[in-house]
């Protein structure tokens, strides 16, 4: 049965000779005259699919290509200017998660709400209220305030109420991009679940790997117009060959190494659009200089080279030590954006040192990332590349003595000469 | 409309009804969470505004009417309900942009939660006038049978025009401004302060066509002399709104396909 019918799609967006958005009073004295039409561009055309019940379409292509446009198509709350859009059954979207959520009111608050504004009732929120909060791994603290939240622990929330909606039809934007590495995971497996239950998927994303891995067909945008519509890998291998033919020859190179030898796979070990990417990471401790063998007490330098590849001025950066299990031991994050050096230098070096590091013996992982100016949107992360081994040591009885688990005196941010100013304790 | 017995479409109502309400519950919670004054809070604007006006009036250019704390209060209090519904409701669709851009989310259920949760204080403050009516002895059947149908008339009236002015400040974002400029002057033209009995008859068109008068003039009389209100006016008021609505509320759901086009990403 078919779930999603989209025939001949097309949006227009007007642009306009004077500057947006009007005023009444203006409308009133002088009519329509003052806003004359004096562009119109397509932002979409002659788009057609169809997605069958159950599978799931991925849709590929660069920033500015109709992605998001298409996704509101589909959401109906942008009207076709052309063509049209039929969809069985309920349409649930995995769109500005946080949507709708306040700091103020507590996890369980805010679950109840995101739950009815997605289209639940009361009191089928509260029947699923304990699977949502066990998904989202917050039982402790899901009655505490939502600002007393992480960033993580608010998308791990949010998401988990959007997946029990349960919709007929789900729409993902790029949201999976944030978030720990074992928690991402958790979120595609649920996916793959609803879709098994018969849900049928539209997964907008940046990354070729990521499509092709969960959709059965994929549609290749490119300036509002499609590229190529078929089968997943077929789709893919040849948005992929196209990337990577890019003069820039950057986003979308599915597979680098970088000087320490460290492979990045693009939707392994390595997600986001890298608009800023981070080329190369260093990593020392005081006991190795290769950066794998972490001794009680040592200090960790982790540095990190970026190139930015777009015409961005500031960046958020997160390094992170998770266990092997994935739990989170250490994580540090810019706390204000970091500018550029100069508006014309597309390079820098960012670096973490911690001080007086303890971890119980084990593999840990050494995590980075590097986000928009509001944390919603990673360019390019790192997960599981940069493995830190602390070996057993008989000598070292420090988890025993109380200090816990995981420790250390400190951290401080290290930033190029000259900008030091922007760093954070 | 003939479909209302389909269980689909009272599903899809009831789920409408659990979006307004937890809209309301979400903004009371949010009103009353940091305050430890709670409840008192809500009630703290309300009676400053009736301190100032009662010394004013009473004292200062003394209007010499008998309960005129009882009448300046009810006063008051429906015109707070009225203005917080229109000033509140005006922007609720650019305030809640992102849930507007949700699939399936109904942007009408943004005004109608307004004015509901505005309704909510003024029905919290009445106790108080219950209390003050009945120290002054002025309790009578006519408030409380009355009384729901004339809150009932406002609610209407005040949901078709917040209706109107939610759509039209999408388009147009100096609406929110002309409305405070507009809620000004209505306050002192419309009797709040005073009765529409005192106005002068060569002014009196000014209040004919007001839609507020009867509903201030119902509250007035009720409250402060113990008066069943007037019923034609009120009906024509209830009657007007009622066509208004359907007329506001069909032009809401027309406009709102175009909301985030023109809200932007």
């Amino acid at each position: 049965m078919i779930a999603v019918e989209v025939v001949n799609l097309g949006k227009q967006y007007r642009r306009y000779d004077s500057e947006r958005p009007w005023t009444l009073h203006e409308f009133l004295t002088m009519g329509f005259l003052r806003h004359r039409v004096v562009e119109q561009t397509w932002g979409l055309r002659r788009v057609s699919f169809e997605i069958e019940e159950g599978h799931a379409l991925g849709v590929v292509g660069r920033n500015g290509a109709g992605k998001s446009t298409l996704l509101r198509l589909l959401s109906k709350v942008l009207i076709p200017d052309e063509g049209t859009v039929n969809v069985r059954g309920r349409l649930g979207g995995l769109l500005e998660l946080t949507a709708g959520f306040h700091p103020d009111l507590t996890g369980r608050e805010n679950a109840i709400i995101g739950g009815v504004l997605r289209g639940l009732t009361r009191s089928s929120v509260r029947q699923n209220l304990d699977s949502i909060v066990a998904f989202a791994e917050l039982e402790d603290t899901i009655d505490r305030p939502l600002r007393t939240y992480s960033s993580g622990m608010q998308m791990r929330l949010a998401f988990s109420v959007a997946i029990h909606s349960r919709p007929d039809v789900l729409l993902v934007d790029e949201v999976l991009a944030v978030g720990d590495l074992a928690f991402q995971r958790k979120c595609l497996d649920r996916i793959r679940e609803l879709r098994s239950g018969g849900c049928s998927i539209v997964l907008v994303s940046h990354d070729p790997v990521l499509v092709e891995n969960m959709c059965d067909s994929a549609l290749w945008l490119s300036k509002g117009e499609v590229v190529e519509v078929g089968p997943a890998p077929n789709v893919i291998q040849k948005y992929t060959a196209a990337v990577n033919a890019l003069p820039a020859s950057r986003s979308g190179e599915s597979v680098s190494v970088t000087t320490q030898g460290v492979v990045l796979h693009t939707g392994k070990n390595r997600f986001g659009a890298l608009d800023i990417e981070i080329s190369d990471v260093r990593i020392c401790t005081s006991s190795d200089a290769s950066g794998v063998n972490l001794a009680p007490g040592d200090s960790l330098t982790v540095a990190l080279k970026y190139a930015v590849h777009r015409n961005i001025s500031v960046a958020l950066f997160s390094v992170t030590v998770i266990h092997d299990d994935g739990r989170v031991c250490f994580a540090t994050k810019t706390e204000q954006p970091v500018s550029k050096a100069s508006p014309d230098a597309n390079a820098g070096c960012i670096t973490v040192r911690w001080h007086d590091i303890h971890l119980e013996p084990g593999v840990y992982f050494v995590e980075v990332g590097v986000y928009d100016k509001n944390w919603t949107y990673a360019y390019d992360y790192h997960a599981r590349s940069y493995p830190l081994v602390v070996r057993a040591n008989p000598l070292s009885r420090y988890h025993t003595l109380g200090i816990g688990r995981e420790f250390t005196a400190g951290h401080e941010w290290l930033l190029d000469a000259g900008e030091a100013a922007h760093g954070q304790r | 409309m003939n479909s209302a017995a389909n269980p689909d479409t009272l599903r899809r109502l009831g789920q409408l009804w659990d979006v307004v309400v937890i809209l309301v519950q979400r903004d009371m919670k949010l009103r009353y969470k940091r305050s430890a004054l709670g409840l008192a809070w809500s009630m703290l604007n309300p009676l400053l505004q009736f301190g100032v006006f009662y010394l004013v009036f009473r004292f200062i250019l003394p209007v010499g009417r008998e309960n005129y704390g009882l009448f300046l209060f009810i006063g008051l209090l429906a015109w707070g309900w009225f203005q917080t519904s229109l000033q509140i409701g005006c922007s609720a669709i650019v305030d809640h942009a992102s849930l507007v851009r949700q699939p399936g989310f109904a942007p009408a259920t943004l005004p109608l939660a307004t004015v509901l949760s505005s309704l909510l204080h003024f029905l919290i403050a009445l106790p108080i006038v219950f209390a003050a009516t009945a120290i002054a002895g002025k309790l009578s059947a006519a408030l409380i049978l009355w009384l729901p149908i004339v809150v009932l008339v406002q609610f209407l009236l005040t949901l078709s025009i917040v209706y109107a002015v939610a759509a039209l400040h999408v388009s147009f974002r100096d609406v929110q401004y002309l409305l405070s400029i507009f809620l000004l002057l209505g306050f002192y033209l419309s009797p709040v302060l005073y009765s529409a009995n005192d106005v002068p008859a060569r002014f009196r068109w000014l209040y004919d066509i007001n839609p507020l008068v009867p509903l201030l003039e119902s509250y007035h009389g009720m409250v402060g002399a113990g008066q069943m209100p007037s019923l034609a006016p009120l009906l024509l008021v209830g009657v007007g709104s009622c066509v208004a609505l359907a007329i506001t509320h069909r032009s809401f759901l027309k406009a709102s396909r175009w909301f985030v086009e023109e809200i932007g990403a």
